[in-house]
């Protein structure tokens, strides 16, 4: 692939714009307003190294039908509408495109953006957008770094998804303490709080979610099964918080935020079911959902320590009272033999 | 021989804390995916040395490469949440067996049977 560079790419334009004139220009015409407009010096092997970039680089997604004519003794497009600014995208649409390119450029700079999908797409939407400007630009947005060490592991599950492939693998189950193989079909990867998780079609069609740090030795099987009803994972997804797939039936769950986090709990909901029931005058905020009771949705309660009361459910209350009453107790120990 | 894979799907674990996760018979070798777990009433120490081999009853099969483990290292397992995966390949059974037993002499030179393998006829 041609070195993709904010120059190579103004240079691209230039050529582009020098042919789309019709006439004619030669090599040298091509290289004297390179010249002019970028303030440097180019070779003959560099413009021509450029031509054959946009003819033949399927990487640029150009395939400029640029054809040298012997009898005007210059360059041409072979069709005569061809241009590579030829995107149709107005001002808004090329605004928003440089957007996405900004973010796909964080990922491609950490192993997952190397790994995965990405894979020069930044710098295609660039092209697209026609704004090489914004290559090599500082960053505007920065994300969380996902400190992610399976990314070959990820590329294989994403491709296996792609390909409706059955996977094998072994996985360690560590409620459990124990381990298994599992033949399954991979159905979602999904990032929740900076592990990576498989959402598979366990052996009762239902969707599993497996952590990927804890799986091993995965490989496509070649099987002519295929997935016995394509799931509809985010069906799923879309009644937890986390990445615990649960079927059964939906709970409803009020919670009494403190004042001093209602705020972010209106600008951050826990869950995207989450309505206001009623503001109080103090600034508490008494909030209900319509979710399943997962491990992560107990987590994420915990989080705002003693300001998030569970009002209603008496699940999730018994839940959060477990998890906190061990500690409880033993902190309680701890501070009233210090005082003694 | 096609390549075979065996998911081992029973949940024994041996008295020597490990435990068969799948096997996979091929014309080049015969892998044993294993998997050493934590048990309170264990010692929780494995060492895998080059006299470990894997037998039919009938036939001996050497150790030609291993993954996940090193021979002669001791993994000794901390608490009730660690683990260890790993992978033994050994020479090849002309077909796929349904019992085999993975054996390891030790340094007495008494054979010890680390694990009996009785895998179900359902292959990938």
């Amino acid at each position: 692939m041609a070195s993709l560079n904010k120059q190579a790419l103004l240079r691209y334009r230039i050529i582009d714009e020098l042919i789309g004139q019709r006439n004619y220009p030669t090599m040298q015409d091509i290289i004297g307003l390179c010249e002019d407009r970028l303030g440097k010096k180019f070779s003959k092997e560099t413009i021509q190294k450029d031509i054959e970039a946009m003819k033949n680089d399927l990487s640029l997604g150009y395939e400029a039908p640029i054809k040298f004519n012997r009898t005007h003794r210059g360059y041409e497009y072979t069709d005569k509408e061809f241009s590579i600014n030829t995107t149709n995208l107005n001002d808004l649409e090329k605004e928003q495109l440089k957007a996405a390119s900004e973010i796909l450029l964080q990922f491609k700079e950490s192993k997952l953006g190397e790994a995965v999908i990405f894979n020069d797409i930044s710098q295609k939407l660039n092209i697209i957008a026609n704004s090489p400007e914004l290559l090599y630009q500082g960053k505007i947005i920065e994300f969380e770094n996902s400190n992610f060490r399976h990314y070959d592991l990820l590329q294989q599950l994403y491709q296996a998804i792609k390909n409706d492939k059955k996977i094998n693998f072994v996985y360690y189950c560590y409620e459990e303490n124990d381990i298994s193989s599992y033949s399954a079909f991979p159905l979602l990867l999904k990032e929740y709080r900076n592990n990576w998780f498989l959402i598979i079609e366990n052996k009762f069609n239902e969707p599993q979610e497996v952590n990927l740090n804890y799986m091993f030795d995965v490989f496509t099987i070649d099987t002519n099964d295929k997935p016995r009803a394509k799931l509809d994972v985010n069906k799923y997804l879309k009644h937890s918080v986390g990445v615990k797939v649960n079927s059964d039936f939906l709970d409803e769950v009020e919670i009494l935020y403190n004042g001093d986090i209602a705020n972010e709990i209106k600008n951050n909901p826990l869950h995207s079911s989450q309505n206001i029931i009623q503001e109080f005058a103090n600034g508490d905020l008494l909030v209900s959902y319509k979710l399943y009771i997962t491990p992560e949705l107990i987590s994420e309660i915990l989080k705002y320590g003693d300001s998030a009361f569970v009002t209603k459910n008496e699940l999730v209350q018994d839940l959060v009272f477990e998890e906190i009453s061990d500690n409880w107790v033993e902190y309680r120990r701890m501070i009233n033999s210090r005082r003694r | 021989m096609n390549n075979t894979i065996i998911n081992v799907d029973y949940y024994d674990v041996a008295k020597t804390g490990l435990k068969v996760v799948r096997v996979g018979f091929n014309d080049e070798y015969t892998k044993v995916d294993l998997g050493f777990l934590y048990s309170d009433e264990r010692e929780n120490i494995l060492k895998i040395t080059d006299k470990i081999y894997l037998s039919d009853h009938t036939k001996k099969k050497k150790l030609i490469e291993c993954n996940g483990v090193n021979l002669d290292e001791e993994i000794k397992l901390k608490s009730v949440k660690d683990f260890r995966y790993f992978s033994l390949k050994f020479e090849a059974f002309n077909e796929q067996k349904d019992k085999l037993m993975l054996v390891q002499s030790n340094s007495n030179g008494t054979k010890i049977a680390i694990i009996a393998i009785q895998l179900p006829k359902k292959a990938e």
